[in-house]
């Protein structure tokens, strides 16, 4: 039973760890750079959340709505201005470019926001709880997970019947046969870091609603998370991602429940480098290719 | 004649610094004593202004500057025949150990401050006092209860009292409820401890209490978190597989706050709920509003504790607009301490106000008892006062006796 | 005519770099002697001399190798625990530890190096990450996984007191500037040699390398092994002078941040770039606070500036400095003039 309990628990937070993470495997599909200003996107959108919340009374679940489309915005400017220059350079070169601009972010807000204060947002059905049998499962979370659905759902319908869609993931299979079909490569790149944002942006409003943040935790931890599932999910699929996410919750939710709860993090990292190195076969080939050629 | 006057002087200044401590006193020397004190004194105190700790800082920040401030517009702190202003520079060292480690080490080699105040969080207190032990600079602090902090220390004392007394404290209590038929004998303890020196302490605290106590106490689980967690559902989710009838938590304000919210979310009771030293502050009451109901701690001072010295210091520190906090009565003892020692020493003169703080009986104190004497190794062992939260955002204080303003409603009422 | 001075002035530009750092350690060396109570100064030369000593460090594999780490705290951490555990617990005079730090850290590296390093560019980075957050928790739970009191965890190894044996500080003082010019003659030499040319070659194209017979995977195990060497043996220093270790502090992201900042900003694999990074590094963390009193805005500069350096002078202050005269691009860029 606790069991049962501990999967389906692992299976509400692999909506959240789901979502943070479709973000980076899209841009990383597309322009095959890792995305480290990911979670500095999250933070921010988070912090916005907070204060549509504490200001206006916004529900972090409608606040998605306007913080969604300003990462958007973010995103596409950060490729325009920052990222295009050095797509030719080394991957070395795009990555400390990220690093840099995720410190900008972090200094920025704690500079911005008065220090890292943790904030945490309540709204009212906070402790409101839902009973499955058994079962007693916060609504929050619940919220979160059905938002993490409907956005899986939504993005892979995007990718498979909207004709920019079907472009990002031409894009992502091979870009000079894009630029043959007139593709506009560099407009399509940039489409889709901002929508790359736009999800980390939406992912931060939701993940308000699970836990208390400030400029830097949890973000750091679940930027992390995010890469060991992409990783293993395989960089080209959408629900290989979602699928990875619950794997990995669980292997948290089992370490927590069978062992000691102070490994829960430990296990993450852990996984995060044994998945890097030894990736077992079975995985999409390109990114066997792409990673050790 | 001069042989004299060397022998009149010494006796002086030995009956000054063996009198019994009154911070208020005037100078018991007379005007032959030459006064060693510069006109302004210069302090500082590194704080976790950003961070998890933040909004306790500001508070211990407040009451540190508003004390100075008071002293300072009254003219200044009268030592011997002269008035002594105030320098107080605070520093963020952002919850980091070591970064707090170099600011102190800052204060000392390039600012020349005279005496240093304390911070706030075992781990960084203990850097903290480290530094000042390698510098032999007296440090007295407010924001430390671990007794790991004092290892090997000879210059740093501390106002707070250790943490296996706040658990034996509330051991002690459970007992008078148990023989008023409250709680169950045995009762059944479930034990969440932060992983720290902190935590281990809280837990061997409870533990001595089973030993001596078996038929009373039994723990049933002790498991330790990471500090500043964000889901401790799997935790509380093997808490209730333990079935205890109370469930005691050593827990940092943040993650308590965390933690409870997801233990009512969990739809978890036991008949006896603490997290130590959290629970009444108005902070945490404002998140949790009436979900921290019922909750009992043990702390090391509040506000509503009887007296005519707490209730001045109380209206007095409303002038910061901050909760009365017991960290801003920590700190603000710590302060007053301080400048009692150099009112006593006639000196700033580190290895004499270290005598004088070890050797003094600090009266006038608005922690319980309303005396705070240090031990050898630096820590003071004032008596902890409980509290427990009632409806509508209120408390009422539980224990010991001659602090209890109500009966406490044990067990926690099921909803 | 160019061709003769050039030969000369190689030669010059060596012997001035090396009397430039015994004149430095020199300089640092007298400042305890001239003046016993002289801490404000020493406490300087002693931070800047160690965050030089960690950039460069980090340098030989960021830098020279091309493999970015962003969990070098790690090695530097393990270094200053090494030395911790021997000292509190085993009693050892903490200066005879210092090897130790450095072999273990070193040890450390070739464990985490060997299946790492065969990762590119960016996915060697984000294992980084992985590695030293991982370090960091298993320094923390230690205690609790194997039963001991040994790391003692969150809370911190206090040395120095009771009955464990005393160090000097100036003994640490002179010990940091030895490791200072150590870990300077080793760049140098990493430099002009050939073991520093196959770095290079890996670090520009590795499949050319490969199919060249350079020995990829074995050289760059070693730089990393050389680059957790030093950074553990100024962990075990840091340990020695501060006598007081926590993980959160030693195996932070922080620390980790700034030891990818200063080599970077200074000049990413160039001799001196790390030093120059740590000059700007340190005095700004330090006394920028007096001016404003944020404490972020120093790391919010500094990740303005590696944007900037980034999109526009990748070599950094080096390579600023290098855009000057034909010496000075001599002696700053990586590779005789050419970046």
């Amino acid at each position: 039973m606790r069991l049962v309990e501990a999967l389906i628990s692992a299976l509400l937070v692999a909506g959240l760890y789901a979502t943070m993470s479709y973000g980076l495997a899209l841009i990383y599909g597309v322009m095959k750079i890792i995305n480290l200003a990911n979670a500095g996107v999250m933070m921010l959108g988070a912090f916005l959340t907070f204060f549509l919340w504490q200001s206006f009374g916004l529900d972090p679940l409608v606040s998605v709505f306007v913080v969604a489309p300003l990462a958007f915005g973010v995103g596409a400017l950060i490729e325009a201005v920052f990222v295009r220059r050095v797509l030719n350079e080394k991957p070395v070169i795009s990555l400390l470019l990220l690093f840099g601009i995720l410190l900008v972010m972090q200094q920025g807000a704690s500079f911005a926001f008065h220090g890292g204060d943790v904030r945490s947002v309540r709204p009212a059905y906070v402790q409101e709880v839902v009973h499955l049998g058994d079962v007693t499962l916060a609504w929050t979370r619940l919220a979160v997970f059905a938002s993490g659905v409907v956005i899986l759902v939504g993005l892979e319908l995007f990718l498979r019947r909207t004709f920019l869609g079907r472009a990002i993931r031409a894009l992502a299979q091979d870009r000079d046969a894009c630029r043959l079909a007139g593709i506009d490569v560099r407009r399509v790149s940039m489409l889709a870091f901002g929508l790359g944002s736009a999800l980390a942006g939406a992912a931060g409003s939701l993940l308000t609603l699970v836990f208390a943040f400030d400029p830097v935790t949890p973000f750091s931890v679940l930027q992390l998370k995010s890469f060991t599932i992409i990783v293993l999910g395989g960089l080209e699929s959408i629900p290989g991602v979602a699928a990875a996410a619950f794997v990995l919750a669980a292997a948290e939710n089992l370490t927590v429940t069978l062992t000691k709860p102070q490994l829960e993090n430990l296990v993450s990292f852990v996984l995060l480098v044994v998945v890097l190195v030894v990736m077992p076969g079975g995985l999409a080939s390109i990114i066997r290719r792409r990673r050790f050629a | 004649m001069r042989k004299l006057s060397v022998v009149a002087l010494v006796a002086a200044f030995v009956v000054a610094a063996c009198g019994g401590g009154s911070t208020g006193g005037t100078a018991a020397t007379s005007a032959a004593v030459t006064v060693n004190v510069p006109d302004t004194v210069k302090l500082a105190a590194a704080l976790p202004l950003t961070g998890a700790d933040a909004s306790i800082a500001k508070i211990m920040k407040d009451s540190y500057e508003l004390y100075f401030k008071q002293l300072n517009d009254a003219g200044g702190l009268t030592v011997g025949n002269k008035k002594v202003k105030f320098d107080l520079k605070i520093e963020d060292n952002k919850g980091d150990a070591a970064v707090s480690g170099q600011l102190y080490e800052k204060f000392i080699t390039q600012d020349n401050v005279d005496l240093l105040l304390g911070g706030y969080n075992t781990t960084i207190v203990t850097q903290e006092v480290k530094v000042a032990n390698r510098y032999k600079i007296p440090y007295v602090g407010g924001g430390g209860a671990s007794s790991s902090i004092y290892v090997d220390n000879t210059w740093a004392v501390g106002v707070l009292a250790s943490i296996e007394k706040l658990a034996a404290t509330q051991m002690d209590f459970i007992k008078t409820q148990q023989d008023a038929n409250k709680l169950p004998k045995p009762l059944k303890i479930a034990v969440a401890y932060e992983n720290s020196s902190h935590g281990k302490e809280f837990l061997a605290g409870i533990k001595a209490s089973e030993t001596a106590s078996p038929d009373r106490f039994k723990v049933v689980f002790s498991e330790t978190f990471d500090l500043n967690g964000k889901d401790y559902t799997s935790l509380l989710n093997k808490v209730k597989d333990a079935g205890a009838d109370a469930y005691m938590v050593d827990a940092r304000v943040a993650d308590y706050i965390t933690m409870q919210t997801q233990y009512k979310q969990l739809g978890m009771y036991h008949q006896y709920l603490t997290y130590g030293p959290r629970g009444p502050e108005k902070a945490a009451r404002d998140a949790l509003k009436d979900s921290s109901d019922y909750i009992t701690a043990a702390t090391w001072f509040d506000s509503l504790m009887p007296g005519d010295v707490v209730k001045k210091w109380v209206d007095n520190f409303a002038k910061t607009g901050d909760s009365p906090e017991w960290y801003a009565a920590s700190a603000w003892e710590c302060a007053r301490i301080l400048t009692g020692a150099i009112q006593k020493g006639l000196t700033v003169d580190k290895q004499k106000i270290h005598d004088i703080l070890f050797s003094t009986s600090w009266d006038g104190s608005v922690f319980p008892s309303g005396t705070i004497k240090f031990d050898k190794t630096g820590q003071a062992n004032n008596d902890y006062v409980m509290t427990q939260n009632t409806p509508n955002g209120n408390r009422i204080l539980i224990w010991p006796k001659d602090l209890q303003t109500a009966a406490a409603t044990i067990p926690v009422p099921k909803k | 005519m160019t061709a003769f001075l050039g030969r000369y002035s190689k030669r010059t530009l060596l012997i001035g770099q090396i009397a430039i750092i015994l004149i430095a350690a020199i300089a640092t060396a007298l400042i305890p002697i001239l003046d016993e109570r002289s801490f404000n100064l020493q406490r300087i030369a002693f931070f800047l001399l160690w965050y030089a000593i960690l950039a460069s460090a980090w340098n030989m594999i960021g830098g020279y190798a091309g493999q970015i780490s962003f969990g070098h705290a790690a090695f530097l951490g393990m270094g200053a625990y090494v030395t911790g555990i021997l000292w509190s617990q085993a009693k050892i005079p903490p200066l005879l530890t210092l090897p130790i730090a450095g072999l273990v850290a070193a040890g450390y590296a070739v464990l985490v190096g060997v299946p790492t390093l065969r990762l590119r560019g960016p996915y060697f980075a984000i294992a980084t990450i992985g590695v030293g957050e991982a370090t960091r928790l298993f320094f923390v739970n230690f205690d609790d996984i194997f039963g001991v009191t040994l790391t003692k965890g969150v809370t911190g190894i206090s040395l120095g007191g009771g009955s464990m044996p005393t160090i000097d500080p100036v003994v640490v003082h002179y010990a940091t500037i030895a490791l200072f010019v150590a870990v300077m003659f080793t760049t140098m030499w990493i430099r002009a040699g050939r073991f520093g040319l196959g770095l290079f070659a890996v670090n520009m194209d590795r499949d050319a390398a490969e199919t060249s017979g350079v020995p990829t995977a074995r050289l760059q195990v070693i730089a990393l092994a050389i680059s957790a060497f030093f950074s553990g043996s100024a962990g075990a220093l840091y340990a020695m002078r501060q006598q007081f270790l926590d993980p959160s502090s030693m195996f932070g992201f922080d620390k980790s941040i700034a030891l990818v900042l200063m080599p970077v900003v200074g000049g990413l694999g160039t001799v001196w770039g790390p030093v120059f990074g740590a000059i700007l590094y340190f005095p700004v963390q330090d006394q920028l606070t007096r001016v404003v009193s944020d404490p972020y805005l120093p790391s919010l500069l500094y990740g303005v500036l590696l944007v900037a350096i980034v999109m526009f002078e990748p070599l950094g202050i080096a390579g600023l400095l290098g855009r000057g005269t034909k010496y000075a691009r001599m002696l700053l860029l990586p590779k005789d003039g050419e970046p």
